[in-house]
Parts: C-alpha cells; structure tokens; sequence
C-alpha cells in the first residue's frame, strides 16, 4: 500500500517541486520510503510513497524502471499473483532484479502491453510510463480497492491515489461539480469516474486508460466484468469450493515480510477470517476491534469471545460516544464528501491497529457475495405488500423496481429529484440531474434474479464507491494497510457463477459462513441478526450540533441550500438527512475555503 | 491559449439566414473572436464575416455531407492550440454570461446532453423502419383526433396560438406527480366547468372555451381511439401503445445500438444511454484523437445505406469507442433546447424558461424547428431580447 502520483505537461517543464508537494500531500499513505523521477525532457514526472510489506531492501525502491529506463513503473497495493507471473515471465526469458511485486509489471508490461491488468490478481493501482511509445498507462484493480484519480486540462495530465496528492501540485483550477453535490446528497457518494471537482475524475475500478503524451488524450477500456452463471451446484460440494478458495485468497493475503493482523468486528465476516488464520493457517492472529460505551448491543463483546474460543491476541477500545466534531478532519483524508456512518469508528480502529502491525485483513466483500445485507431479502423490498409479493411470485420485478428497492436502501434519508428540489438553492438546480440515480444503469444485467442484480448492484456502487473508499482512506490516514481477501476474483467469480439457491437463505445469514464457523465459535455469534461497524443511532441525533454548524455554516452563506429547508430538517428532527447536509458543510469548510 | 467560438455553415439560404441571426446574438454577447467555417462555392448567396476560413470539400458529398465533414474536422481548420466552441446555426446567445462556457471545458472535449435519450433517438440516425411504422399509427391516431376535434383543423392563426397556450399550461399543471394529482383532484371536484387560468371546460360537452367565450378545443377520448385503431391503451401512463407495448407517441427502437455494434465492432451497454447533442461543444485543437474518431466513423457512414446522414450517430459511437461515455457534460443552461413541438415552454420577463415546472436560466438557447417562424409566438417573445 503506497501512495502514487504523476504530471505530465505538454508546454511547460514539470516543475520539481510540484512533485514534492504533491509527494508530501500523500506521505501518509507511505511514510517508509519516497521516490521522484523527471523525465529527461522534463515533461513528464512520477513519484511514489512507500509502505514497505515485501523486499524491504532498496531494490524494492519506487518509480522502477527497466534495464533500457525507458519503462518507469510506480504501484500502489499488492499484487497477489506476482509469484507465479514472475515464474511465467522467467519462462519466456525475462530477468528479474528484485523480489517485489513491482518488477512484474515491467516485464508484464513489456510482454503483455496492454492486457497486463487482465493477468492480476490483488488490489492495485499502478502507472506505467512508456517513454519510448510516448504512452502513460493507468490501471486499476478490478474491485477499486485501490483509488485512483487522475485530472486533465488541455496541456497538463495528472495522477495521484488521492485527489488532494494532484491539487497540491498547484497546476490545476479547482472547479467545483455542481451536479456531484446532488449525487452525493442522493447517493451519500459521488459515482465514478466523477469526482467533486469537475476537472478531477476516478478512474473506474476495472478500468485501463492509456494516455497518449503526443496527443495529449486518452481513451478508457474495462477489463474485467464480473461473470454471471446460474449454476445449481450442490451445497456441500459448492461450500467445499467456497472454503477452499477462501483458504487460498487468505494465504495469499497474508504474504509479507512483516506480520499482518485482521479487524474484527464480532460477525461472521471478520470472524471467519480470525478463525481460520488462527486455526487453518496457524497464522498468530493480532485481532482489533472497536466498542462503544454503555451501548447493550456493541460488538467488542462479541469480538472477545471470538478472539477467546480461535485463540487470538486481542486489542480493544471502547469508545464513550462518537465524537462528530472528526468529521472535519476526516473530510480532508477523503477529499470528497462521503456519508458513510461508519467512517468515524473505522478512522478509529485503523488508529488501534497502527500501534500494533502495519496491515490487518478485513471482511469487507462477504456480505456482496453471500447476499448478507437486509435488502438481499424479498420480504424485505420496499414495495413489497402482501399483495405485491403474492404478484412477484408469478411477475418478478423489473429493472426499474430492483433500482426503486436499491435507492430506498441505499438512501438513509432518501434525496430524489424532487427533494433536491426542495434543498438546493437555484444555481444548483441549473445543474439538477433528471435522474440523480443514473448510474445505477451502468450495471442493469436483464434476465437474472433479484439477488443476483442487487449483488452486482452493490459490487459496483455500494461497495466499490462508498465502504472501499471508506476503508482505504480511514486506514491510510494511519499509515495502515487493509486487505480484503473476500475479494479475491477468483473467488468473486466462483460465487457469482453459483444459482442463489445454492448460497443464500431469505431465513438465514450468510449459511456458507455458519458452516464454516460451526463448532468452531460460540453459538452467539452464529445467530445474531447482523448489525453494521456504526454505533447507536444516537449518535447521529446530535441535533444541537447539527443546528450551530449548519444555520450559520457555509452552505447556507453562499447559497448552496435553503435556509427554509435546513429549518424544516430540524424540526422533523430527520437526522440522516441532516448527516449528509452536516457531511457535506464540513467538506465545503474544510475544501472550499 | 486561444479561445473562439466557431460557426459551420454552408448550401441553403435557410442556413445561411439563419448563421446571419445566431451571429448577431453571440457578437453582441461575446468577447472572443467567432469564425465561421464554409465553402463558399456551395453557399446560395455570398457570405462575408470578419474571420471566415473558406475551405473546399469534396464535390460529390451534397451540401448537408459536406456541414458535417466540415464540423467534425473542425480541429484541422482552426488555428492550432485553440480552445473552441462550436456553435450550431440555430443556437442563440442569451446572455452576458455566455463566454464563460470556456471555464466548463474538461478534457478532451465538452458537449451537451440531448434532449431525449439513445431509444428515442435511434430511428433519426438510422434507416430502420421505426420512424416509418410510428408514424403510420400517429397519423391514424392524429387524423381520429382531427375527426374529434375540429378546432384542430383550424386555420385561424389566433386559434392555432390558444390552442398553443391551453397545451403549454395542461402540460405545465401535470408536470409532476403532485401536480398531476393536484390537477385531476380539482378536475373532479369541479362541477360543470373546470378552469385553468383564462381557458374554461365545459365538462359535460368536453369542449375548451378561451376567456371571450370562443370554443378552441374538443376533449377526445384517446382509449376510445386506441381501441377502434386495435392499439392498446395504458391507463397508468394514460398513452396509446402499439402491440409490443411501446408508445406510439414516442420514437424507440435499439437499431442505432446495433449498427454501431455491427459496423464499427462497439458495444453500447447502456441501451438507453443519455447520449451528447452535437449542437454545442468544446474541443481543444491540440487534442485530435477524438475529433478525428468522430470524423473517420462519420465518413464511413456517408455511403452506407443503413444510416442516414447525421453526426450524431457516429458521435455516441465515438464516445463508447474512447470509454468516455461517463464523461462530464455541460448543464442544460449551455445549451437549452427549446422545441417547438415541445409543450409546457414558457418564457418568462426575467429571461428565464419555464420547462416542466423547473425554472432555468440558460446561457444559450437552441431553437429546435421553426426557427425565425414569426407566427410561432414564443419565437416572437424571444425576439424581444436580442441584444441591441
């Protein structure tokens, strides 16, 4: 896990110090080690920030090149498979210098232009600049695990793993997207390849862009799309499959030179993993987990009894109440408004974690896979009556209903069109998109069942835009690398290719899990109803804190929304929708200055 | 870097009457050179502007072709490292604010959303039988309604304008679902007269009065049409559809996905994708891959039989082929398509539009059919704010 970064002008000599600055906006994510190259011509600049996991020697210094210099590499994340591809590339003749997951992509590169990211297994994003095709390569991992953005004027190209990484570079005019404040407001995030800027963008997980430096334009091509198959296997031929491979993403996860520890919450995600690095890969687990004070139902307890039952070391905090004032501050880690509940208590056990290992493992991608979310049940669609219910046994519902699900789902403290209306104030509605939940489009697959759609739904946008970006900037601003080996693809795959009779129980959660962690962990943990990494809801009722920051605050001062609007939020004391307009004041206070 | 806005015109007086207008409005309103791009030997009268690059196109492509060859290759005849708007002939400039579309540029190239999406518009690009079969239909339906109502026939021009404003507010009060609902709770509470504004319906005849009492429109029943014409009728979305469910009033086939899928190996996969309006974009001309995509799968499509003659086609074509189909658009006040055959448009004094409820103010408006048509009176409103 590092941070990566890179200008290119057309007209102008890249000026070094941009380089630095953009560097040292990024350092948290690699505080280890720093690198810079400047082309010859000066046109084009590279840096990378390291945190170290393999090959701690020098070698493993960042940009890399290759032996004729005319290939310079920078890669953030980890390449799983790098092993067996160097073993490939040594086949086909290729010398390596180094141990580290980073000389495969030279070599990958050089031998599979190109279709290299098709070859990967892991979470990454990497630059490749090509000096003799005069060529810049982005690519990003197939999940988005990894970030990328990268911003673009008519003269000058810019990449980095965070947005602030390509501002701080002092090249580029910020110009705010007025339409990405709706969709943030619809969709708590803002779906890729936009940003809040409008000259920034995403690049979208799965996704390659070649950059042209003659012509100064790029194109962007998806690699991977997720396979989908109705296969009716048994279930306990289907499960071995699903251990085994779960098994095998692990112990690639789990690879290198320092120890890695894992997040663990007290479900049956988090729990597997501890289990089974415990207990089937003799892995000594360090496991962290977070509590809230005075709460019955926080999880640490559940954590603990996890921990005791696989033998784990276990490391706690428990936290008196969650303290919103750190929004702000987390509002500069994301660059963009994000209105993830969770952020403020994953901030705080990446913090934990930090002080013991410098990577954990964590859960995220099993509740996509395994249909484990509230919404993944019939019985619970939002239009399901029981009249309704009885009409979708014979008339299953349509896209446009399986995307009217999703939206109430998704919305906590829904923001449609006509909401938006209400809020924004006029200059923002000029920029009102017709349908704030378009992007959910991209992803419409016809013919397939609910869960299916709902799973790829939550694949794209859910998981990809809101909890991984969560994840990785909470974590990064300690310094700490999260792996998820959930979302290992092969796994992915295999599980998107099964029928959901075959996993899924509208009565039960997550049964492949349950038979994994059977006689294994107290029964508790198998049965409880699933709860989401938030705290009480009463922490996000702090109405008076809402009231002081919002009344007075900048998006009432320079008319983004309406007063009128913020007073009737107040007085329906509607907390999630007061959290997103709270969200997106501490952004603007903290970007918009 | 240079900035301009650029103009492509050529053949027809029409066109060329109409460049004279829309150049009048953008040079009152702007601070940057305007270069209209042409061949001269092709232009019904002879044309004269300050920056005019005359450039010869190929004589066998007709005068339509050769706009076309000429717009999409438009970063080959500007100056080099000039940042451009282009501008269609029938876009005016509204305001002060308009060069200020130069601060919306995002690379590599800026254009506008269409007023309809990929479905809608696939039949105007392509030479399927789509247009053809609904237009059959809405021909029965409209020559029923005309049998229904005679005031439809009318030609009394003042008529033919009340009629006009009765639609405009009709669509206005439904405009939304509480709006709809709003209208049909007052319609039947309403007694023997139902009011919207100055115009009455007499609920028993079903006939629309205007405010000095002249008859100007009969209710008809669409249902009752729908089912002597053997089509069906949706009483929630209250339309006329044809027998494989799609409206009669609404232009959708998937043919344009398919032919650029068959043609140029590009899949689209959004089927009803917001697709970009050629009307109004920015393009850099230091920047040509995207411009000479647009133009290479444009030229290919010239002598094809299974498309018609647009750029707009090869444009939604070119956009999948660079993966840019999530790019940034302009907001619709860059670029606010006012339709003739659109109801529910009003202008207000204050410069602004009214369009389904929402109040915009545009910085270019694009006049869709019956441009300079001075019996069209929102046409006439607009006159009234050209810049002196």
């Amino acid at each position: 896990m590092c941070g990566i970064g890179g200008v290119f002008s057309k007209e102008l000599l890249v000026d070094e110090r941009a380089l630095q600055r953009m560097s040292i906006a990024l350092k948290h994510r690699g505080p280890d080690d720093e690198g810079m190259y400047i082309s010859e011509n000066k046109r084009s600049g590279l840096i990378h920030r390291r945190l170290s996991f393999l090959d701690l020697t020098p070698a493993g210094h960042q940009p890399m090149n290759s032996e004729d210099a005319s290939i310079h590499v920078v890669l953030n994340g980890e390449i799983y498979n790098f092993k067996q591809l160097r073993e490939e590339l040594q086949a086909l003749g290729c010398v390596f210098k180094s141990q580290t997951d980073t000389e495969v992509l030279i070599h990958g590169y050089k031998t599979w232009g190109n279709n290299l990211p098709e070859k990967l297994s892991g979470m990454f994003a990497f630059a490749i600049l090509d000096e003799k095709n005069h060529k810049l390569l982005l690519g990003r991992d197939r999940f988005g695990i990894k970030p990328l953005y990268f911003a673009f004027d008519s003269s000058m190209f810019f990449f980095a793993s965070e947005i602030k990484g390509i501002l701080a570079t002092n090249y580029l005019r910020k110009k705010i997207n007025l339409t990405a404040v709706s969709w943030f407001l619809a969709n708590r995030y803002i779906p890729s390849p936009h940003s809040i800027w409008k000259n920034v963008f995403k690049l979208p997980a799965a996704h390659c862009l070649e950059f042209d430096l003659i012509d100064f334009t790029y194109t962007l091509h998806c690699y991977y799309t997720p396979k989908l198959n109705m296969h009716r296997m048994n279930v306990n031929e289907a499960f071995e499959n699903f251990h085994h491979l779960l098994i095998q993403s692990l112990s690639q996860h789990l690879i290198a030179d320092v120890p890695i520890g894992s997040f663990l919450s007290g479900g049956m995600d988090s729990s597997s993993l501890v289990y089974l690095m415990q207990k089937s890969l003799n892995y000594p687990t360090q496991a962290f987990s977070i509590g809230f004070k005075g709460w019955n139902e926080s999880e640490h307890q559940y954590a603990e009894m996890v921990a005791k039952s696989t033998g784990a070391a276990w490391y706690a905090e428990i936290l008196d109440s969650i303290q919103l004032d750190d929004v702000k501050k987390l509002m500069w880690h994301y660059d963009e408004p994000i209105a993830d509940i969770s952020i403020l208590p994953t901030y705080a056990v990446s913090e934990l974690a930090r002080g013991h290992v410098k990577a954990v493992v964590s859960g995220e991608g099993a509740d996509e896979l395994l249909g484990g979310y509230w919404w993944h049940k019939p019985q619970n669609f939002y239009y399901s009556s029981v009249f309704q219910r009885w009409i979708s046994l014979v008339n299953k519902p349509n896209f446009n209903q399986v995307k009217q699900h999703y939206i109430h789902a998704m919305s906590m403290g829904l923001f449609n069109y006509d909401e938006l209306k209400q809020c924004l104030a006029s200059e923002f509605l000029n920029e009102l998109p017709d349908d704030p939940f378009c992007h959910l489009d991209n992803f419409r697959q016809d013919g397939i069942p609910v869960l299916k759609q709902l799973q790829l739904l939550d694949l794209h946008t859910f998981m990809n835009e809101l909890i991984l970006t969560k994840v990785d900037r909470a974590s990064m601003a300690h310094s700490l690398e999260v792996r998820v080996p959930f979302l290992d693809h092969t796994l992915v795959d295999f599980m998107l290719s099964l029928h959901p009779n075959v996993y899924f129980n509208s009565a039960d959660q997550k049964p492949f899990l349950k038979l994994l962690l059977k006689n294994h962990v107290p029964d508790v943990i198998l049965n409880r109803p699933k709860q989401g990494f938030v705290g009480p809801d009463k922490f996000y009722m702090n109405y008076s804190l809402y009231a002081q920051t919002l009344l007075h605050g900048e998006l009432i001062n320079q008319g983004v929304i309406k007063k009128l609007y913020l007073q009737k939020c107040l007085e329906k004391k509607d907390h999630w929708r007061l959290w997103k307009l709270f969200v997106l004041e501490s952004w603007w206070q903290v970007w918009m200055k | 870097m240079n900035r301009a806005f650029v103009f492509v015109v050529c053949g027809a007086a029409e066109h060329l009457n109409m460049l004279k207008e829309s150049y009048a409005w953008l040079l009152a309103r702007t601070q940057y050179p305007i270069f209209v791009v042409t061949d001269s030997k092709r232009n019904e009268y002879p044309i004269d502007y300050p920056n005019l690059i005359d450039v010869k196109v190929d004589s066998s492509f007709n005068h339509h072709q050769a706009s076309i060859y000429l717009k999409t290759y438009l970063h080959r005849i500007l100056p080099s490292n000039m940042l451009a708007v282009y501008l269609d002939s029938d876009i005016l400039a509204w305001n002060d604010n308009v060069d200020k579309i130069f601060d919306e540029y995002v690379s590599p190239v800026t254009f506008a959303p269409d007023h309809c999406k990929l479905k809608q518009f696939s039949s105007y690009a392509v030479n399927c039988k789509c247009l053809e079969t609904f237009q059959i239909f809405r021909n029965l339906v409209e020559h029923e309604i005309k049998i229904n109502d005679i005031y439809s026939q009318s030609n009394d021009i003042f008529i033919i304008n009340q009629r006009r404003l009765l639609m405009d507010l009709v669509a206005n009060e439904k405009s939304s679902l509480l709006k709809k609902f709003r209208f049909y709770l007052r319609y039947f509470l309403s007694l023997r007269r139902f009011k919207i504004n100055e115009f009455i319906l007499d609920k028993s005849s079903q006939l629309w009065y205007d405010a000095s009492g002249h008859a100007i429109m009969q209710n008809v029943s669409l249902k009752k049409i729908a089912h002597k014409l053997n089509l069906r009728w949706n009483i929630l979305k209250q339309e006329i559809q044809l027998a494989d469910g799609r409206a009669v009033f609404v232009d959708n086939c998937d043919h344009l996905k398919e032919n650029i899928e068959s043609k140029f190996s590009i899949r689209i996969k959004q089927a009803n994708w917001q697709h970009w309006n050629g009307g109004v974009f920015l393009f850099h001309t230091g920047q040509n891959l995207f411009m000479q995509t647009w133009h290479d799968l444009t030229l290919q499509i010239f002598s094809d039989p299974n498309w018609k003659i647009r750029d707009q086609g090869t444009l939604v074509a070119t956009v999948w082929k660079l993966g840019l189909q999530n790019h940034p658009m302009l907001s619709k006040t860059w670029n606010l398509i006012i339709d003739y055959n659109t109801s529910g448009i009003f202008l207000q004094d204050d410069g602004s539009f009214i369009i389904k409820g929402v109040k915009i103010f545009p910085n270019f408006i694009h006049v869709y059919h019956h441009f300079g048509d001075t019996s069209w009176d929102l046409w006439n409103k607009i006159q009234t704010f050209k810049p002196k």
